[in-house]
């Protein structure tokens, strides 16, 4: 049998740090496997052996000591407005100011977000239109002659489209080059 | 010696008739006086509800660089019932417009569609009774000789200005019928704002009924535009209808005066439009509350100066429209003025 474990995924099953199955898988191979059963040994006892010494440096401060410190915070008056200070400190202050700002922002009637409601543009086409209704007024305003339609070039004709008059209340955007 | 001498009888029997033709020739082109020449005025405005006739009408208008054209055979029963049909351009070739007393069906035959309309203004008793005196009182009518116009001999009469002494519009009226059979309006530099003329003409009372009718051919759409309410001079209760106190010019050209306002509603857009005239030339103020902007479709307009500020300004034939904001206002100015006058007025409007 060839199918042996890496030396990490056997570190990650001493850790518990495997999945159910792989855990499973390895378990059931380590139990067979002469190697991988030695490996895994190695690995505990290394881990063992770090474990105690990193225990060996480690030092208890004294008794007398650890009661002056305790009694030197107990004795500390609190500073008015301290929890404003530490909202100040900038690792608490600049997150917060962005998101006010942001919050501001989306919030405003400048932002993207807010809902628009700009005004239906009116076409020209109906200002012209009412304007020559309008005239008319004028006395000698020749009520059976037509309005002025399609532009006609000096070195020749040219067509354009009809304007869309007004219809019911509302005015369809036309082109001015031909009015009734 | 004998010579052959015509009898006494009959020498002067040529000779008055020859007199008598100088004179009917004579009497025909006379020049009235400028007082003659006012009441002569007065009929041509009126003829069109007494005289019927067919005709054959050419319109041009002229702008800058730019020439706008029609050819409109034109049946007209008096008092006031109209057919015009397009015979020139040929976008508009076929289309015609019946015209009964206040009420117009325009027959688009391209899309087939007609658009009923009505505009109380088409009552020639109406209109003229607002702004007739505005023209006697600002244009003095100058007679300037006669000319053939049409087959019919005609009486011409030059309107000009009091104030500027500029000549602003020329009509020939026909002697008899005393109806306008040509007319020609200026730009402030002289040059010609519009010219129409009858090119056939013959009159008529036998123009039978189905030419002005208005059934509506199969398949067509019909259209009903809003009935339009005569203008008001009542400036509170169009500030009540619109909702907002409208702006006025400060600054208008001598002579005219407001003569109606009227609120609609464009895209739901309460619009107020103010109508300026000095009997003979018009100017339309439209204001809107809403920020509803002027869209010129295919045209590109140009940016001009109106004092402080800048506004936008396309011309089309004769006529001139420039937009702008002032305040809370979204305007727009239309006439057939100079440029640089519109721009003046455009410049004294201050919410």
């Amino acid at each position: 049998m060839n199918d042996h474990f890496s030396t990490d995924t056997l570190i990650d099953y001493l850790h518990g740090e495997l999945d159910p199955a792989s855990d499973a898988r390895v378990h059931q191979h380590v139990a067979a496997c002469r190697a991988c059963a030695a490996e895994l040994d190695r690995e505990r006892t290394l881990g063992d052996a770090l474990r105690a010494a990193a225990g060996r440096d480690e030092r208890e401060l004294p008794a007398a000591l650890k009661a002056q410190i305790w009694a030197a915070v107990r004795a500390e008056s609190p500073r008015p407005f301290g929890w404003v200070r530490s909202l100040l400190r900038p690792v608490v202050a600049f997150p917060v100011a962005a998101a006010a700002a942001f919050a501001l922002y989306f919030a405003s009637p400048a932002s993207p977000l807010w809902p628009t409601h700009a005004a239906p543009a009116i076409a020209a086409s109906y200002y012209l239109e009412r304007h020559e209704a309008q005239q008319l007024q004028n006395p000698l305003a020749e009520r059976s002659m037509p309005a002025p339609t399609i532009e006609a070039g000096y070195e020749g004709s040219a067509q354009s489209e009809t304007a869309d008059l007004a219809t019911e209340a509302s005015v369809s955007p036309g082109t001015l080059d031909v009015v009734r | 010696m004998s010579c052959a001498r015509p009898s006494s009888g009959r020498a002067p029997a040529a000779l008055i008739a020859v007199a008598a033709c100088l004179a009917l020739a004579t009497a025909a082109f006379a020049s009235p006086s400028e007082e003659d020449a006012a009441g002569l005025l007065r009929a041509s405005i009126d003829a069109s509800r007494s005289v019927s006739y067919i005709g054959q009408l050419e319109t041009i208008r002229f702008s800058a660089n730019k020439a706008n054209a029609t050819i409109v055979r034109i049946e007209h029963r008096a008092p006031d019932r109209t057919r015009r049909w397009y015979l020139a351009p040929e976008s508009l070739y076929g289309d015609y417009i019946i015209t009964r007393s206040t009420t117009t069906w325009q027959f688009d035959t391209r899309r087939e569609r007609v658009t009923m309309s009505s505009n109380p203004l088409l009552d020639v008793s109406l209109a003229a009774g607002n702004t007739l005196e505005l023209l006697y009182a600002n244009y003095r009518a100058v007679p300037s000789g006669g000319e053939i116009v049409a087959g019919r001999p005609t009486t011409s009469l030059v309107l000009i200005n009091k104030y500027t002494g500029e000549r602003v519009a020329r009509v020939w009226i026909d002697s008899q019928t005393k109806l306008v059979l040509r007319k020609e309006t200026f730009h402030a530099d002289g040059s010609i704002a519009t010219s129409s003329r009858f090119e056939e003409l013959r009159y008529t009372e036998k123009i039978p009924d189905d030419i002005f009718s208005t059934n509506v051919p199969d398949g067509y759409t019909q259209v009903t535009e809003a009935e339009r309410e005569a203008p008001t001079l009542d400036l509170e209760s169009v500030t009540r209808e619109a909702g907002f106190k409208p702006a006025s010019p400060a600054d208008l050209p001598e002579g005219f005066a407001l003569v109606g306002s009227s609120v609609e509603t464009v895209n739901g857009v309460k619009t107020v439009h103010l109508t300026y005239s000095d009997g003979l030339r018009t100017l339309s103020l439209f204001e809107n509350a809403a920020g509803a902007e002027a869209d010129f479709g295919l045209e590109k307009p140009r940016e001009i100066a109106l004092g402080d500020d800048r506004g936008k300004l396309v011309e089309h034939g004769s006529t001139t429209l420039i937009s702008w904001k002032e305040k809370q206002l979204t305007l727009m100015l239309v006439g057939d003025l100079s440029r640089a006058e519109l721009a003046r007025i455009a410049a004294s409007v201050i919410p």
